[in-house]
């Protein structure tokens, strides 16, 4: 399979690659995070 | 057909109705100019809120249109996902706090107060506040009147009169509580609209793969992923990711919904909830309009005269009638969700921005809310006016009006909150204007005179950043060395 066809059928699927970085942002700031309010 | 519009009808009535009750209803919680504009919205209120707002007309049938019309190229859109994050922790906890901290109700209201209440500063956000929101108020108007005149046969300006009439309605009353809880409502309705047509389409084409297979038969460039000719080359796209990234988050509309969380502690968990939940309702629709392109290549329907028109027509001419029914319920939802956080945050521009803080200021609680109703009103008739001639598809419009707000309230909003140090008052106001003038120009000529081969509004960002980082360098107040002893 060539680079361009790997592209082709990839693309579609590198929304949800966006996405799941996207989650692990939100899950990683999930633990970091610390309100300030009382 | 009878039966078929009868059956769209009575679903689309339902929502209506439905809608516009809950909506109404809430006006018990508003007492005060604070309830209507900001109120204390619970965790899954807000978080409901931020997705339907960030979920537009657009997000519907504008971004699905440019799958149709380019193919997978527009899976590479995928701003209005990262957005959601952007807003949920750029802005948001930071934000969050300062104007809890100092009762701030509006975004001008940030600007004056940051900047040592400076009233030419309130002016200034108002008047960039209010053209980018009525920019879009008039693409959601747009996108309603599309969806009912196409599938329901209902004269254009009939329609986006009825959609505005509901949504100036409980948006009058309630504020930002009829506004939100309707947004709860509104994104149950899309989320589920766009999970059910999707599985219908993957059964209709047998998968993702196949459906791939038959774009590459119909024409290849369809399945490229990477396009070659302008407007959208590779070159565009990756401008257009950059301005939008800022843009979409720091548009009005989103950052004036953070002023709204009753508790920072939602902050944790709300950067997860958005993205997951816009995920849902924004991807799933693109892969429907693929399916649109072959259906129209098979014959099940007619060509549609713009790509706005893609889906609605797949799903009217392809789906059974009580989807078709739940689908122009949705798109009214996603509409509707956006179109009333626009007419909140800009009808507090004339009450707290103006009538209040410059004309005058010892308005009671309840003459203030009577004038924030009158001027939610006013606006929804002014942008119903603008769209009963739209000048130009959806997306241009969105594009200007996100654009807009990146290289204007995304570069000093990010300044102000994360860089203090490198924005004053002069810098901050030169970039608001710089940006507005040059996103304002190359705007208008990229899209009436040449197209051009990046996005418009990335020179505006650039030249609106180093405007506003030089001067306010130049501008710093100079520290005064102490005298030695």
């Amino acid at each position: 399979m060539s680079l361009e066809e790997v592209l082709i059928l990839g693309m579609p699927l590198w929304a949800f690659v966006l996405i799941v970085i996207g989650l692990l942002i939100s899950i990683i700031w999930f633990f970091k995070f610390k309100p300030e309010e009382g | 057909m009878e039966e078929k519009l009868l059956t769209i009808w009575s679903i689309v009535i339902a929502y209506f109705v439905i809608t516009t009750i809950v909506g109404v209803l809430t006006k018990r919680y508003v007492t005060s100019l604070r309830d209507w504009v900001i109120g204390a919205l619970p965790g899954p209120i807000i978080a409901a809120h931020i997705i339907a707002t960030l979920y537009s007309g657009m997000s519907v049938i504008g971004a699905s249109g440019l799958n149709y019309q380019y193919g997978v190229v527009f899976f590479g859109e995928l701003w209005p996902v990262l957005g959601a994050l952007i807003v949920a922790t750029v802005f948001g906890p930071k934000l969050w706090r300062y104007v809890r901290k100092h009762n701030l109700l509006t975004i001008p209201d940030f600007y004056e107060h940051y900047f040592g209440g400076s009233k030419f500063m309130r002016v200034l956000a108002v008047i960039v506040l209010f053209i980018t929101t009525v920019i879009l108020l008039v693409a959601q108007w747009t996108a309603v009147g599309i969806g009912m005149t196409l599938l329901l046969g209902v004269p254009y300006w009939l329609a986006v009169l009825l959609g505005t009439a509901i949504t100036v309605a409980y948006t009058v009353a309630g504020g930002v509580w009829g506004v939100a809880v309707t947004d709860f409502i509104q994104y149950l309705v899309f989320a589920t609209c766009a999970i059910t047509i999707f599985v219908i389409t993957m059964m209709q084409f047998g998968g993702i793969d196949s459906l791939i297979n038959q774009l590459r038969g119909i024409n290849p460039a369809l399945v490229a992923p990477i396009a070659g000719t302008p407007p959208f080359s590779w070159p565009y796209i990756l401008t257009h990711f950059a301005v939008l990234l800022i843009g979409l988050p720091s548009h009005p509309r989103m950052v004036h919904r953070i002023y709204s969380a009753k508790r920072e502690e939602y902050f944790k968990w709300l950067p997860l909830a958005c993205i997951a939940g816009y995920a849902i309702a924004f991807l799933l629709p693109k892969y429907v309009a693929l399916g649109a392109r072959v259906a129209v290549t098979q014959g099940a329907m007619p060509t549609p005269p713009t790509s706005d028109w893609a889906l609605p027509y797949y799903v009217y001419y392809c789906f059974h009638p009580a989807i078709a029914g739940f689908f122009l319920a949705a798109l009214f939802a996603a509409c509707m969700s956006t179109a009333d956080s626009l007419m909140v945050t800009s009808a507090s521009l004339f009450t707290r921005d103006i009538y209040q803080k410059l004309i005058n200021p010892l308005a009671d609680e309840k003459r203030l809310v009577f004038w924030t109703r009158v001027a939610a009103l006013i606006i929804g008739i002014i942008a119903l006016i603008i769209a009963l001639n739209p000048p130009a598809i959806i997306p241009w419009l969105v594009w200007t009006s996100e654009g807009l707000a990146g290289c204007t309230l995304g570069v000093t909003l990010v300044l102000m909150l994360h860089a203090p140090r490198l924005i004053t008052k002069v810098g901050a106001a030169s970039a608001l204007i710089v940006g507005l003038v040059v996103g304002l120009s190359l705007g208008y000529y990229g899209r009436f005179v040449a197209p051009l081969p990046f996005n418009p509004f990335l020179p505006a960002l650039i030249s609106s950043i180093v405007v506003c980082i030089v001067i306010s360098l130049l501008t710093r107040p100079k520290v005064v060395p102490r005298p030695s002893q």
